[in-house]
């Protein structure tokens, strides 16, 4: 068969370009819509502690964790060898989605890392230690992980669940062994009665073997080529740029590449010849838990809207806001689109612009180092400028619909 | 980001709920049988030949659900026949394998006493696993109906393995009880959707069954009913199926005994295909594979008529 009288094929990435809540979920809904039911969503990077929210015309809502944000349009997700899974969050979603009439079709990447609740807690204990000198991590395990399985003996990756036919033993392998040697590396003493009794819990770990079941019932074992006929590919990024391992402000980033690097690795392995990048950033900007936020200042000073999605929670604290420096913005994407073209990729950028319903007639961002204003339909334009972007995508509200400018 | 609400209470939540029973079940929320599943609304299950499939092999994987299978009754849908199903997928006894799944329980007391899937070349089949009900039924009436596949697979499917090449399908059926003696009239117009003109005993629909399908039970020797009462159980079996009743002392090697299983009655060595496994598994299928005759060096089994033939 020769695809010689078709275009070749193409895929949209969508990244944050701040420190993520940018509102990646809308735009990834918005473009797996153009596709369908034979688009297909894939997350390549981060896992379940994203949160993208989508918002329907009719009003119902959903905030994407653990599925990819083009389900409401009908799309499949595929959880690619980048991806963390999470089998107790995943159940959790598909039974929200399902109260809501969504039954997604997943797939995963036999190679996907799997979290367990001693990487949970491990994450748990640690942030809890580090007192007022959190990461700002969400205690979903999620880092916690990544570094286990860097040990063969104890790593369990998704094509493992079913070979591993005594998950119980390998379970108890990592509780015995592996938890134990990672809590005194990361200097961490006798655990309180709280934490032990987590620990020994046996409802908790049998409650766990029954979410695999679950999870290897409703998830399909896939490579990554299955999904090389979907007529939209959507790439959706987790967290942001500014949260880049490489390229954040360490310790307060995540442990993940959140740019083009791991996209490169598979668009070279699925052939795809034209690729279309949007950053997405707020009209301002935002940070979820600890660290560096240039510009900070009441959100009132700058935006109408309380966060749904961000209700404050004790890992993380509330969301906090700043000013947009469009410097920073355009040294974040032009790092991450100078990578990805130096590895030979083709693209074409676009900056997405969200919220800009919510700031009134004028908002003040800073550029060149100076504080300035413009209304919002200009800051859009001059931000777009700002980072060499082809063209631009404005958000004006929650919804599909409220995108414009999207071609 | 924006996730993030797991504490300590988020643990005592998910603790306590496992006690309280939520499982598998609550994702899995089905209440009665779908009407996709229902046998009396099946007029005919086919497996066909294909592009992709140009050789197809009809394989019937039908397992208890009755309740003294207890919990093994779900993890044997959910995760036995899934294992299995992609075992055979992978591993490829017989080319081109078609898969059906039945969830069987009691035509006596049970309101669903079976449902059926598609014919499925891939694992789409998990979809379907994932629809059905597990009933939890059965009664006090020492058996289970595990001849209702042999009545489906005779008279319900159309298989191209056997009618364009002669080959037949594999059959197998998974449970701990004895085999009911037979099906009343009345129960197998309800089960079925149609009249037939009288009952039928489970030695009537073997020999139905026999003429498309290669049958097989597999005994499950450590589960519920035949843990305590293997002589009984065993006893009801071997009139009927001989050697082809196989044990198998764990569940959770199942799929590696059904492949096993069709590759000996392909004609491989049972000691060969023994070792082909690793461990425990190969002293498992060693195990399962004395009673078809293999023993050593001695040749292949192929036991096609291994107690004289059936009636037809």
């Amino acid at each position: 068969m020769s695809d010689f009288h078709h275009k070749p094929p193409g895929a949209d990435v969508v990244i944050g370009a701040g420190f993520g809540d940018e509102g990646k979920g809308i735009l990834t809904d918005a473009l797996a819509a153009r596709g369908g039911e034979r688009a297909v969503v894939i997350r390549f990077n981060g896992g379940a502690q994203a949160g993208h929210t989508v918002t329907l015309a009719d009003g119902r809502r959903h905030v994407f964790h653990h599925v990819g944000a083009g389900a409401f349009a009908g799309a499949a997700t595929h959880l690619s060898r980048f991806f963390v899974a999470n089998p107790i969050l995943l159940g959790d979603e598909l039974a929200a989605l399902e109260r809501m009439g969504i039954a997604p079709r997943i797939g995963i990447d036999p190679g996907a890392p799997v979290t367990t609740p001693y990487d949970m807690m491990i994450n748990q204990i640690a942030e809890r230690a580090r007192g007022d000198r959190r990461h700002g991590s969400c205690g979903l395990g999620f880092g916690e992980t990544l570094e286990r399985n860097l040990n063969p003996e104890f790593a369990l990756t998704a094509g493992q669940l079913p070979e591993e036919r005594d998950l119980r033993a390998k379970l108890e392998l990592i509780r015995t062994r592996w938890a134990p040697a990672r809590l005194a590396a990361l200097g961490i003493g006798p655990l309180p009665p709280s934490d032990l009794e987590c620990w020994r819990s046996e409802a908790i770990l049998a409650h766990w073997l029954d979410d695999v079941a679950a999870f290897r019932t409703r998830v399909e074992l896939e490579p990554l080529s299955s999904v090389a006929g979907a007529e939209a590919i959507v790439f959706e990024g987790a967290q942001g740029l500014q949260l880049d391992q490489d390229y954040g402000a360490f310790p307060h980033v995540t442990r993940s590449n959140t740019g083009l690097k791991n996209v490169a690795l598979l668009v070279a392995e699925l052939g795809l010849q034209r690729l279309r990048v949007t950053h997405v950033t707020r009209a301002y900007a935002t940070r979820h838990g600890a660290g560096y936020l240039p510009h900070e200042r009441p959100a009132s000073s700058l935006c109408e809207a309380a966060d749904e999605t961000n209700v404050a929670n004790a890992w993380q604290g509330a969301l906090r806001y700043g000013a947009l420096d469009l410097d920073a913005l355009a040294d974040a994407i032009g790092h991450d689109l100078g990578h990805a073209r130096r590895a030979g990729l083709q693209l074409t950028s676009a900056l997405a612009m969200t919220c800009l319903d919510q700031v009134g007639d004028s908002i003040a961002f800073v550029q060149n180092g100076r504080e300035r204003r413009a209304s919002p339909g200009e800051l859009a334009a001059i931000a777009a400028d700002a980072v060499r972007a082809e063209t631009w995508v404005e958000g004006w509200g929650p919804r599909r619909g409220d995108l414009k400018r999207l071609d | 980001m924006g996730h993030g609400r797991w504490d300590a209470d988020s643990w005592s939540r998910y603790a306590a709920s496992h006690t309280v029973g939520r499982s598998a079940q609550e994702i899995f929320s089905t209440r009665a049988m779908e009407a996709e599943f229902d046998p009396a609304q099946i007029t005919l299950r086919e497996s066909r030949d294909s592009t992709d499939n140009p050789a197809s092999t009809a394989v019937i994987l039908a397992s208890d659900v009755t309740g003294s299978m207890g919990k093994i009754a779900e993890v044997m849908i959910r995760s036995g026949l899934d294992t299995t199903m992609r075992e055979i997928y992978a591993r490829k006894p017989v080319s081109d394998p078609h898969i059906m799944v039945m969830a069987v329980g009691d035509a006596e007391c049970d309101r669903a006493p079976l449902q059926v899937t598609q014919f499925e070349a891939d694992v789409r089949l998990a979809e379907q696993l994932a629809g059905l009900w597990i009933e939890g039924g059965g009664g006090g009436n020492a058996g289970e109906s595990y001849h209702l596949p042999w009545y489906f697979a005779a008279t319900k499917t159309s298989i191209d393995c056997f009618e364009k090449r002669g080959k037949k399908g594999y059959l197998f059926t998974i449970g701990d009880e004895p085999i009911l003696p037979g099906i009343s009239r009345a129960n197998l117009a309800r089960v079925f959707g149609e009249v037939p003109w009288r009952g039928l005993t489970s030695a009537d629909m073997l020999a139905m069954a026999s003429r498309f399908y290669e049958v097989f039970h597999i005994l499950l020797t450590r589960v519920g009913y035949a843990n305590s009462r293997g002589d009984e159980v065993l006893a009801s079996w071997r009139p009927l199926l001989g050697q082809r009743v196989i044990s198998c002392d764990d569940h959770d090697r199942i799929a590696e005994v059904i492949v096993s299983t069709i590759e000996v009655a392909e004609g491989a060595e049972p000691s060969s295909v023994a070792r082909s496994w690793s461990g425990s598994t190969a002293v498992t299928v060693a195990n399962a594979l004395r009673s078809m005759g293999g023993r050593g060096s001695r040749g292949p089994t192929r036991p096609a008529r291994p107690f004289g033939g059936w009636p037809i």
